[in-house]
């Protein structure tokens, strides 16, 4: 038996010739019945790395083996050994749960027989058993996922290859998730599981960390984040907030590699052991996280500081920006928001967490307009986003998931298009224009067609857009998805600058370390908001936010189940 | 109040920049622009035609008396008619139309000349071939109008005048000039897929790539947005008028009776009236792909009621009563008035009111679904 399910020796990829390489000089092997974690950025190759250990594409150079046999001439042989599950994975929505099965069963030429003991064991190992009936289209995000999880097992696989399967996924479905696969592997399969999310990875029995097609580390996590023992902290300041604090930090020319706002506090990588004698005695020892690693790999985080905020101010003076007033939505007879409330100060930012599906993305919908509330009042600066909805919008900025812009425009002539429907004119809309191309470094870029931008100068874009106007309010909507750590934090440079200068913000996320930026934190959870407070009013001593969520949605769930 | 509109207009024209700039980006869709009415007025330079020439025709003369043989020699010389054949019995004569050699066969029973040397009614039997019935009814046509000419002639030679003639006369389109009704009607049809797949298509596409959210959030009123798209197709679709129109009078021969004036603004307002309906098919749909099947449920019933492809008096009741809330049943009867008969300034409004009313219907029905659909 052999030990290693894949061995790959210089493997380079190119796709078009003079182009850089899509993937350059790898070399790894995978270990049989661990779980592989495939990390890195948007664009690194992660799936370029998939498809070729799959005989979907073929190498340029360097050589494949996967289970004993070459992806590229033995495909089909390969194929009948391993379980694919691409990013968006080919359920059809249409069809209910059980048909989707059935359909990828006959595809993989299981008999009558091999079906009805599949099905069965994969069904309640999944806890899909109760929503066989259901249309796929119907399920949550995290049920899709799961769905599509189970018709890639249904060959049988010895190898299983799953990209990005946690994308949009809340953290408990993500939790379940990791749990079943990680039981797939105690019967023998092995597992590579490509993840943006690097509090994922840490629980992975082996990292593969790929950036701009290279292969920068291979080995285990754990010992990669132990190696940052000693070197992280958390500090505070009474006399500044955590903002003020973090942007002192960056300044501050320190050995630092990386510095991020943590709930109340501003955590800090040293790039050595013990040297926060030498600079503060503040600074409290805390354990290292993988992502400490991980940036401390990719070179540390940038340590310029953001020049959006310069020519911004805010004139609203009123002291709530936004206010949610008992808003409920229903779609016949489903609640998908009840009665929401919550008030948001000048200059706070304020996350909006659930699972998918609890109604988080229909309340940030109807404080954005977007859709009407049955009941309640969503209100922009006092002005109700029903009765003068010009108005109240011409007060915020948006920035949509997945970033969307004008694909086949120019970056110029999105930047162009966006102040014109804000109503910018003259040399006014001119100055802003240079202005946003200086600030967020766009300038190379300016007759690029925007859908093809690389995804971080995307988000910037995508921002450049949403603030040019000069809003008192931002709402953004699942703003770093996909993004690689690095220019997440550039991008939240910008907005702690922002809102340093008085703009408001409404965010939702996935990413639990991002919602440690937020001052409050409404928890939304079957309609309703569970839980509404600091990061740290939400979290129990020595908690990662994680944990809190999951912890805090059970303590709902089990109180709702005795009162029934 | 003026200054406000003004201000205003400037957010409407962002939105019309980016729509040509989209349009404009992408080569395909240049070609899109181009090509559909390019593409039509050449195929149907070759061959769109309702006129039938080259017709072949067999005569069994059973009668063979000069009179006789002066009414084939009549055939023989029209410049429509290309092959005479010439049989001396039925069972050739059987054959010719059986195995499609000819369209049209000519009896002559042998008492022809007979009877109307003695003044009574003679008759001629034409044989039609049915399984071209278009063309045979256009060639029976020609054949009428040869036999009653070939009355006249014997008129003055020795023979009275019968009583009763048969005498067409097609108005307006003396010729019978078909292809001046194909490229009114190629007109309506392009201009009217343009602004469907314009309006309903462009809206869609923006709801998929979630740009439609972004313009929503945005301080522009739901009129705003629907002004933005309606402008952009307007003005594409008038190009592709005006390309086809402009073929029609350089190289077909189409005559203008009518004013510029009257023919633009019938096109523009019912191009309108046509946004309306796309719009409104694009507040229904999410995705490209059920935008298409919307523009065609639409496009292919209101084209076959339109009178291009039937006429509406010979459909049943109910469907004639639905051609009063077809946009292009107005259109053509504008078209055609206007280019052919220069019809009346009251006419003209008779028609363009009922376009009028349909564009406000839609448009507000299209504004309404708008704000409904935020949810």
């Amino acid at each position: 038996m052999i030990k290693s399910i894949a061995e790959i020796s210089h493997l380079t990829k190119v796709f078009s010739l003079g182009k850089k390489p899509a993937l350059d000089d790898i070399t790894f092997t995978l270990p049989r019945g661990k779980i592989s974690g495939l990390i890195g950025p948007d664009g690194a190759g992660k799936t370029t790395l998939i498809r070729l250990l799959l005989g979907l594409l073929s190498p340029s150079q360097g050589k494949i083996r996967v289970l004993d046999l070459d992806p590229v001439t033995e495909t089909k042989d390969l194929h009948q050994k391993t379980g694919y599950m691409p990013q968006k994975f080919g359920l059809y929505e249409d069809l209910t749960v059980l048909e989707n099965m059935n359909l990828y069963a006959d595809l993989n030429g299981l008999t009558e027989q091999e079906k009805r003991t599949s099905f069965k064991q994969l069904l309640a190992m999944t806890n899909l058993t109760p929503f066989t009936e259901r249309l796929a289209g119907n399920l949550s995000g995290g049920m899709k996922q799961k769905l599509g999880l189970v018709c890639s097992l249904l060959g049988h696989p010895d190898f299983l290859l799953l990209d990005e399967p946690s994308v949009g996924v809340d953290p408990i479905s993500r939790r379940e998730l990791m749990k079943l696969v990680r039981d797939l592997t105690k019967s023998g399969i092995t597992v590579l599981w490509s993840t943006s999310y690097l509090d994922e990875a840490e629980q992975f029995d082996q990292i593969l960390l790929l950036n701009d097609g290279k292969l920068l580390f291979q080995g285990n996590p754990k010992e990669l984040t132990n190696s940052l023992d000693g070197s992280v902290f958390l500090t505070q300041n009474t006399h500044l907030n955590n903002r003020r604090l973090l942007r002192q930090i960056l300044k501050s020319q320190k050995p630092i590699i990386d510095a991020v706002i943590q709930g109340d506090s501003v955590r800090v990588v040293m790039t050595d052991k013990n040297l926060q004698r030498k600079y503060d005695t503040f600074l409290k020892q805390t354990t290292p996280r993988f992502e400490d690693a991980v940036i401390k790999i990719l070179g540390g985080a940038p340590m310029h500081e953001s020049l959006v905020a310069q020519n911004i101010s805010v004139s609203e003076t009123a002291s709530v920006m936004i206010e949610a007033d008992h808003l409920t939505k229903r779609y016949g007879s489903f609640t998908a928001a009840n009665d929401i409330t919550f008030q948001i100060k000048r200059g706070e930012i304020f996350g909006l967490l659930g699972p998918n599906g609890a109604g988080k993305s229909t309340s940030f919908k109807m404080m954005c307009g977007l859709s009407k509330p049955t009941s309640g009042n969503a209100l922009i600066t006092g002005i109700d986003m029903n009765i003068d909805p010009t108005k109240a919008r011409s007060k915020l900025g948006y920035m949509a998931q997945k970033f969307s812009l004008f694909s086949p425009l120019s970056v110029l002539q999105n930047l162009r298009f966006f102040a014109g429907i804000y109503g910018l004119k003259g040399s006014d809309k001119k100055n802003r224009i240079d202005q946003m191309i200086d600030v967020f470094n766009l300038s190379r870029y300016l007759g690029t067609p925007s859908g093809t931008l690389p995804l971080g100068y995307k988000q910037r874009l995508a921002l450049a857009c949403a603030i040019m106007h000069n809003p008192p309010i931002l709402f953004l909507d699942e703003p770093t998805s996909g993004v690689d750590p690095l220019t997440r934090r550039e991008f939240w440079n910008h907005i702690n600058s922002m809102v340093e200068k008085g703009v408001t913000v409404m965010v939702t996320t996935h990413f639990m370390d991002e919602a440690e930026y937020c001052d409050r934190i409404a928890l939304i959870y079957q309609g309703n908001a569970i839980r509404i407070g600091s990061p740290s009013q939400l979290k129990k001593q020595g908690e990662t936010m994680e944990d809190a969520f999951i912890r805090l949605i059970c303590e709902y769930d089990q109180k709702h189940e005795v009162k029934k | 109040m003026f200054k406000q509109l003004f201000n205003r207009l400037s957010y409407i024209s962002a939105l019309i920049i980016k729509e040509f700039q989209i349009i404009w980006s992408d080569p395909r869709n240049r070609i899109m622009i181009l090509l559909p009415p390019l593409l039509q007025l050449t195929i149907f330079a070759f061959t769109a035609t309702f006129e039938v020439k080259n017709i072949s025709m067999v005569i069994y003369d059973k009668d063979n008396s000069i009179i006789s043989r002066s009414l084939s020699d009549k055939f023989q010389n029209t410049p429509t008619v290309h092959t005479v054949y010439h049989v001396d019995n039925e069972s050739d004569f059987k054959n010719l139309i059986d195995t499609q050699k000819v369209y049209l066969g000519l009896t002559i029973p042998p008492d022809f000349s007979r009877n109307l040397y003695a003044k009574r009614p003679a008759t001629l039997q034409f044989i039609l071939d049915g399984r071209k019935s278009n063309a045979a009814q256009i060639v029976m046509g020609y054949s009428t109008q040869i036999v009653n000419a070939f009355q006249y002639e014997l008129n003055d030679i020795s023979i009275p005048k019968p009583k009763i003639t048969i005498d067409i006369r097609h108005w307006f389109n003396p010729n019978l000039n078909y292809q001046w009704f194909i490229i009114i009607s190629l007109t309506g049809a392009i201009a009217t897929i343009m602004m469907l797949a314009i309006t309903a298509l462009a809206v869609a596409q923006e709801k998929e790539q979630g740009t439609f959210d972004q313009i929503i959030v945005a301080p522009l009123s739901s009129t705003e947005i629907l002004i933005g798209k309606t402008i952009p197709a307007l003005l594409i679709a008038l190009l592709d008028v005006s390309l086809m129109i402009g073929a029609g009078l350089l190289f077909f021969d189409l005559p203008l009776s009518g004013s510029f004036v009257s023919l633009y603004l019938s096109i523009i307002v019912f191009l309108i009236s046509i946004a309306g309906i796309g719009l409104f098919i694009s507040t229904l749909c999410q995705t490209q792909q059920q935008a298409i099947l919307g523009v065609f449920a639409f496009f292919a019933p209101t084209f076959l009621l339109s009178g291009f492809v039937a006429p509406i008096e010979n459909m049943p009741l109910f469907l004639q009563k639905l051609s009063i809330i077809n946009p292009l049943t107005y259109f053509f009867n504008l078209m055609k008035g206007i280019f052919l008969k220069d019809i009346s300034i009251p006419m003209i409004w008779e028609n363009i009111i009922p376009l009028l009313i349909i564009s406000i219907i839609t448009l507000t029905f299209a504004g309404w679904f708008f704000n409904k659909r935020l949810d």
